[in-house]
């Protein structure tokens, strides 16, 4: 049988999930995701961290509690830096530790350390080493490694065509299954995103009169509908057009470094002030929402800097939506419908 | 320029010798009171750390004395301090319409010649004047912490409550004024002897208990609430894993010239946690092994809410505990926090430590 690999469907899954499936299922192992967050691995999430934590790692103890009976390894990274300008929260650095530390009876954990900064191979590296524990060779796991890498920069093109997440995963879970000629599924893969790429493009022209809205923090904050209470719903309903920062091209983020005085030192949260700083400078958005967690460390300053950010670019409305466990459905609502309306009412419209 | 400059524990005396060593006029800020933190939360980030609120607090305090200049230590993360002079600065700047400089010292480490710029900009007497002055601060802070260390010997043991924080406040008195090394050697010694004369129980074995923790909370006795000194009070005698001068010498010296510091705590840290995750989260676990270790009797970890590095260590000091077998009591520190709340938290914590001294003083089969 397959040794199975469990994913925790939080954190750092939004940004990598194809990737590590990739490399793993080439290897021969069955990845196993977790479900969807509920409420049950939140309250198990809440049972086995300090109080002092996060939701997100509140929400990510979960996902490995509901993972520990179902598999033989759980796929826990420490993901140091994944840039030269920063390392990521300090909470992505201790995770693994955490983990052994807070959650009884787990099972083995693959622990890779991935740091651009140890140099240019290191990446490369971490990924061998836990192929080797896995007890692959190592033609097959530089085989395994390329072809991850390759599924990575995909998914990113469709993220970059705005779509969302979940959407992209099952797009490439679609193409992966359905075709076996490597060949055409490359040409198809690309001409797939390119149509998408268009078709966004046309969907942000003929949705002018849309009222835009940036909506900015980190993935699993965006992305989990569970912890946000369905926020990009509720603003589709509300007929509003979505930009994040994972639309964003990474060149194009990285090109807004300059506006920083000083680099924030975590890698997300870089990505999120860049991200509203192309935002403004093309001019594309109408109003600006923050999506935090309850007392999370980074975005305290975050939080201020793009407030005094909007403030200074011409006033942009802005609104700062604090999120934990006990975050109720409707009030979120509440909020989004009334920052709407106030920008509809801005711009002189009706709803 | 008139400088202004936060404050941290005793730090200040130092700091201000140096200072006017330069040869600007210094806008000494109040000690942190109840008004300096409600002002200081007013204009921060709700979940930014008690240290930034109590710092941009006395900022402001020191803005309405007419301070035009602030000078503060920055940093290189992943730990949030690193980058509040940014922040604050910008708050003081486009949130409230101040006109004011805001000079940041980066470790040395990596920013050698920018920090030589600042100093050279700032220096305005000779510089072998100016070295001398920094020597002289530098004794002060010898003197300073050599005579809190021996508060923390005697405090537990002294009769009368309260003889041994009198005499340490007079001495620190003492040192403020001083300006020459030799009179602060003088003064240290004279303390020291002070210190030695305070009536004292001497058949009494104090419990020992070690305090760790963010450097922020743990050196300023304001926002700890006094908590070497309570348990002081109440017959503790209390290690305190951090003190200025370690401190100085770690951030200037041993980081520039890349000697490993903390390489005792760090290296015990590594089976729990083997990752640098930035303030002193890393050093909290390493010192808490070495405490188990050197058989005291319990530790006190102090951090300020929301503060990442120590929520990390919090949630990996549960299996220290419990491997080592010593009692850990982690206090999270915000705006809120009352001092009673704190002292009855440490009244039990201390109680728990007896009770399992003698316990443990039976099992070995002594009579407790």
């Amino acid at each position: 049988m397959a040794i199975r690999i469990g994913i925790p469907r939080a954190l750092a899954y939004y940004s990598f999930y194809p990737q590590w499936k990739t490399f793993f299922e080439e290897l021969g192992a069955e990845v196993v995701l977790s479900p969807l967050t509920n409420k049950h691995i939140v309250n198990e999430g809440i049972r086995n961290t300090v109080t002092d934590a996060c939701i997100p790692i509140k929400v990510y103890h979960g996902h490995v509690a509901s993972l520990a009976d179902k598999v033989d390894y759980i796929f826990v990274p420490r993901i140091v830096g994944l840039d030269h300008d920063a390392t990521l929260c300090p909470k992505f650095l201790g995770l693994p530790d955490m983990i052994k530390s807070s959650v009884k009876g787990i099972p083995l954990l693959l622990t890779p350390r991935f740091d651009v900064r140890d140099g240019r191979f290191a990446p490369v590296k971490a990924w061998m080493k836990v192929a080797k524990m896995l007890g692959a060779g190592y033609h097959q796991a530089l085989r395994a490694y390329r072809k991850s890498i390759k599924v990575k920069q995909y998914y990113e093109d469709l993220l970059t065509s705005r779509m969302l997440p979940e959407e992209a995963m099952s797009l490439l879970d679609k193409w992966a299954a359905s075709l076996k000629d490597e060949q055409k599924k490359l040409s198809d893969m690309k001409s797939s995103i390119a149509s998408a790429r268009a078709s966004s493009a046309q969907t942000l022209e003929s949705q002018n009169g849309n009222i835009r809205l940036a909506v900015v923090g980190y993935p699993y904050m965006i992305y989990d509908e569970f912890v946000n209470c369905g926020l990009l719903d509720t603003l589709k309903r509300l007929g509003t057009t979505i930009l994040t920062p994972e639309m964003v091209p990474a060149k194009a983020r990285q090109a807004q470094a300059k506006k920083q005085p000083k680099y924030l030192f975590w890698y997300y949260s870089n990505q999120v002030i860049r991200a509203v700083y192309y935002f403004f400078q093309e001019n594309m958005v109408d109003g600006v929402i923050h999506l935090t967690a309850f007392a999370c460390g980074p975005d305290a300053m975050v939080d201020k800097l793009l407030e005094l950010d909007c403030q200074k670019h011409g006033r942009i409305p802005y609104l700062s939506l604090c999120l934990d466990e006990h975050t109720g459905r409707a009030g979120i609502i509440t909020r989004l419908e009334a920052f709407t309306d106030m920008l509809v009412r801005k711009r002189g419209g009706k709803r | 320029m008139k400088i202004t400059f936060p404050h941290m524990g005793t730090s200040w005396i130092a700091i201000k010798t140096l200072v006017e060593g330069m040869g600007h006029e210094v806008v000494l800020p109040p000690p942190p009171t109840k008004r300096t933190l409600d002002l200081g939360t007013k204009y921060s980030p709700e979940f930014a750390c008690l240290p930034f609120k109590v710092l941009l607090g006395t900022y402001l305090e020191a803005l309405e004395l007419g301070a035009d200049t602030i000078i503060s230590s920055g940093g290189v993360g992943p730990c949030r301090a690193g980058y509040y002079t940014q922040l604050q600065g910008r708050i003081l700047r486009e949130q409230l319409g101040y006109d004011v400089r805001v000079i940041t010292f980066e470790p040395p480490r990596g920013h050698l010649i920018e920090t030589y710029r600042i100093i050279r900009d700032l220096v305005k007497v000779s510089f072998p004047k100016f070295l001398a002055c920094a020597w002289l601060a530098w004794q002060k802070l010898l003197a300073l912490d050599a005579l809190e260390r021996e508060s923390h010997r005697v405090r537990p043991l002294e009769l009368e409550k309260g003889a041994t924080s009198r005499i340490l406040s007079q001495g620190i008195a003492a040192i403020e004024k001083a300006d020459s090394v030799r009179e602060i050697k003088n003064i240290t010694a004279t303390f020291l002897e002070k210190f030695k004369q305070i009536p004292k129980d001497s058949e009494y074995q104090p419990l020992k208990v070690g305090v760790i923790g963010e450097i922020y909370v743990v050196l300023e006795p304001f926002v700890n609430l006094d908590v070497v000194e309570t348990l002081g009070h109440m017959g503790v005698y209390v290690d305190r894993s951090i003190f200025l001068t370690n401190w100085v010498t770690e951030n200037t010296f041993l980081d520039t010239f890349r000697v490993e510091a903390e390489r005792n705590a760090k290296k015990a840290a590594r089976p729990y946690l083997p990752e640098l995750v930035g303030g002193h989260g890393q050093t909290s676990i390493g010192e808490t092994v070495l405490y188990a270790k050197r058989g005291f009797d319990g530790v006190v970890q102090l951090a300020p809410f929301t503060c990442i590095p120590e929520i990390v260590a919090k949630s990996i000091m549960p299996r220290v505990s419990k491997e080592l077998d010593i009692p850990v009591l982690t206090l999270m520190l915000d705006e809120q926090t009352g001092k009673a709340g704190i002292a009855t938290r440490l009244e039990a914590f201390v109680d728990l430590l007896r009770m399992r001294r003698n316990r443990l003083a039976i099992a070995r089969g002594e009579t407790a």
